[in-house]
């Protein structure tokens, strides 16, 4: 077992639920969460957004999404307190809290060229994984990703190099990213929001909503969970990465970033594509992110992959969408049951296969979760529960 | 892990033989004062970004993806690695931050319905890296990472992981930041007359054989030939280093005001260091370069990380 990457615990808030249970409540009813005319920006057209609701505060809002998924991954691990001489390294993936890019302050700074120096000041104090890292009392490496839509994805691969490499006992991994103007008013100049509900994978879907919130796990060497973990239950099997190399914002045509990614993934864990039991995709309800992902899925995993995208409970996080939906795949895996892709009514003749549109049981043993991004990144995370079926 | 090739950007030109050449000179640049803010900082020359066929895909893109395109470039010409079996990794404490005024500007201006796509694309912290891999036409993993602290040294330590592990052949590493009006305005209001701002783009390409050899780590050796530091980097731990190291012998250096103050320090540093290990003597005075490695030591808080060029 030493040599294993233990999944030892996990959290998640967004607009599915603010904890784990709230979350498979939520996934397990199918209930498509009350969405909100976009709260950040000043558009045309109504946009709905998937909003965290509750009592976050709307400054540092994204650090403070990122503490409430670290504070319940770091309590379902019993890391809380940590033990004497731990090692935990911490690395997110973010897109809104990576800069100073507060448009009141910079409102101000044109206006005044004087600005009320916070929003400075507040950066000045790291960026999203440093901050976490010190409010944790962290000791180990800190990064904070920013490969756009795939962050939270690569923030797991990372932290399975660097528990590999022995370079600490365990890493919170995830991602968490907030409501923002500029990815609002970015997303619907590049024409990819939908004025309604998005529907992943459907023929008639229109877009994204974004979406807010975090998700973040434990990943630690088997060998530090003994005696502290009664039995472990999920394994961080492999990881695959891989650059389009294509073009800045547009998908490869063939999605050759993603199937590199996928196959990487595959060989990392060991396993080959049959073992797979569900694909958490990418999902995001773009004309062509679904079209892409979908050929690409169904070359790898046949055309009766049971695929499904949780993007119709949570909206497009962007940085933290690859924390939550590994977390989504790990409770999957938990709990033996997927949660039903829902918005997908149509199947698009493009598209190989339909997803999963009602709660199905786990047979096999590992499942995978994708990520494409911006730059053409694509990132791949197997997830295992040991002794399953392969 | 072996450095292999080397490419920089920086305020006195562009490419290795520039800061081979301002190093031995030993004349550190004479800072231009931003005309906003009243501050004098070192900024990469216009000209030094124009005209280069490098930059021919790059000709709409901004300053940090052009200064980090033509710095990995450099680093990667020659090279014959697997294109699926080379990484990229960018490390940055900034990012494009200028590009995001740049589109806070338009939706200040316009609304935050008119703003452009490609502005905002660019604005993207992967842009960067995104444009090298389809340059450079690789396909191995790309990872961006945005950190004040040590950004370039936990990028070190990861193409370490990367390359020992075997999930890479080969890996461009780079780091890179900017300066713009807002953040030279932040300098002068958070410490003033402390710092001179630079910026610019430094990139390795590191295989496992061949080149001069490269670890990281937290030990700090008294028998290394030169300890590099950024200027005011250390703080404190600058006096207790100068005690340990300088009767053991060891030299202590820093480069600082030949790229300027910046949060990626420790990344200029490793390419003055291979400089001075290729070329056998200590930079300015070209005195003999002692035997062992050379340390570039950076502190953070509680954080240490010490980057060693082997002898």
């Amino acid at each position: 077992m030493s040599d294993l990457v233990a999944i030892t615990g996990l959290g998640v808030i967004s607009a599915a639920g603010a904890d784990v249970a709230l979350s498979l409540r939520t996934l397990q009813t199918a209930a498509r969460p009350a969405l909100v005319p976009c709260p950040v920006a000043d558009l045309p057209v109504p946009l709905p957004m998937f909003a965290v609701t509750g009592a976050l505060p709307s400054v540092d809002r994204t650090f403070h999404l990122a503490m409430t998924a670290v504070r319940q991954a770091l309590d379902d691990a019993g890391l809380n307190p940590m033990p004497p001489g731990f090692r935990l390294g911490v690395c997110l993936g973010t897109t809104v809290a990576c800069q100073l890019n507060d448009v009141a302050f910079y409102a101000d700074y044109r206006k005044t060229g004087n600005p009320a120096l916070g929003t400075a000041e507040r950066f000045a104090w790291g960026s999203l994984s440093e901050r976490v890292s010190r409010a944790v009392r962290a000791d180990g490496p800190v990064m904070t990703v920013v490969n756009a839509c795939s962050s939270g994805t690569d923030a797991m691969g990372v932290a399975m190099s660097w528990l590999r490499a022995g370079l600490c006992d365990a890493v919170l991994a995830g991602g968490a990213d907030e409501l923002s103007a500029i990815p609002a008013s970015g997303f619907f100049a590049l024409s990819v929001t939908s004025p309604e509900p998005c529907r992943p994978f459907d023929r008639e879907r229109q877009g994204l909503n974004l979406g807010e919130g975090a998700g973040v796990a434990v990943l630690e060497r088997a060998s530090s969970a003994v005696g502290r973990v009664r039995a472990v239950s999920l394994i961080a099997a492999g990881f695959g990465a891989a650059s389009d190399g294509y073009h800045l914002t547009a998908p490869h045509p063939e999605g050759f970033g993603l199937e590199l990614a996928v196959r990487a993934a595959l060989k990392d864990a060991g396993i080959e594509a049959e073992a797979i039991d569900f694909v958490n995709a990418h999902g995001t309800a773009t004309k062509e992110n679904d079209r892409i992902e979908g050929s690409v899925l169904s070359r790898v995993f046949g055309p009766g992959v049971r695929a499904v995208s949780t993007k119709g409970y949570t909206g497009h996080t962007l940085g933290a969408a690859g924390g939550i939906e590994a977390v989504f795949t790990a409770l999957a895996l938990r709990e033996g049951w997927i949660s039903p892709s829902i918005g997908f009514a149509t199947r698009d003749e493009a598209i190989p296969f339909a997803p999963l549109t009602e709660v199905t049981p786990v047979v096999r043993s590992h499942a995978i979760s994708t990520s494409l991004a911006f730059g053409g990144n694509n990132a791949a995370f197997v997830i295992a529960r040991p002794g399953g079926r392969r | 892990m072996n450095i292999t090739g080397m490419g920089i950007v920086f305020a006195g030109g562009t490419g290795v033989s520039a800061l081979r050449e301002a190093l031995l000179a030993g004349k550190s640049l004479e800072a231009k004062t931003l005309e906003k803010e009243g501050v004098p900082v070192l900024v990469v020359p216009p000209a030094a970004l124009a005209g280069n066929p490098v930059l021919a895909p790059a000709r709409r893109a901004d300053r940090f993806c052009k200064m980090t395109l033509l710095a990995a470039m450099e680093a990667w010409q020659g090279c014959g690695a697997d294109p699926q079996r080379a990484g990229i990794i960018l490390a940055t404490a900034f990012g494009p931050h200028a590009t995001v005024f740049r589109f806070v500007n338009e939706m200040l201006d316009f609304g935050d319905a008119k703003t452009s796509p490609t502005v905002f694309s660019q604005s993207v912290h992967a842009a960067a890296a995104s444009m090298i891999a389809t340059a450079a036409g690789l396909h191995g993993p790309t990872l961006n990472l945005a950190d004040l602290a040590l950004p370039f040294e936990e990028a070190l330590t990861l193409a370490e992981c990367w390359l020992e592990s075997g999930r890479c052949d080969s890996v461009l590493l780079g780091a890179a930041d900017e300066l713009s009006d807002v953040l030279a305005h932040v300098v002068r209001r958070k410490w003033p007359k402390k710092f001179v701002p630079g910026e610019g783009a430094v990139f390795f390409r590191l295989e496992r054989e061949g080149g001069l050899r490269v670890s990281v780590g937290t030990e700090v050796s008294v028998d290394a030939a030169c300890h590099l530091v950024d200027t005011e980097a250390l703080g404190g731990d600058e006096a207790a280093l100068r005690e340990r190291a300088e009767p053991a012998g060891a030299a202590l250096r820093s480069y600082s005001p030949f790229w300027g103050s910046t949060r990626i320090g420790a990344a200029f540093h490793l390419a003055a260091a291979v400089l001075m290990r290729r070329e056998g003597v200590l930079f300015a005075e070209a005195a003999p370069l002692a035997q062992g490695g050379i340390q570039i030591v950076s502190v953070c808080g509680t954080r240490r990380r010490v980057i060693t060029v082997q002898a």
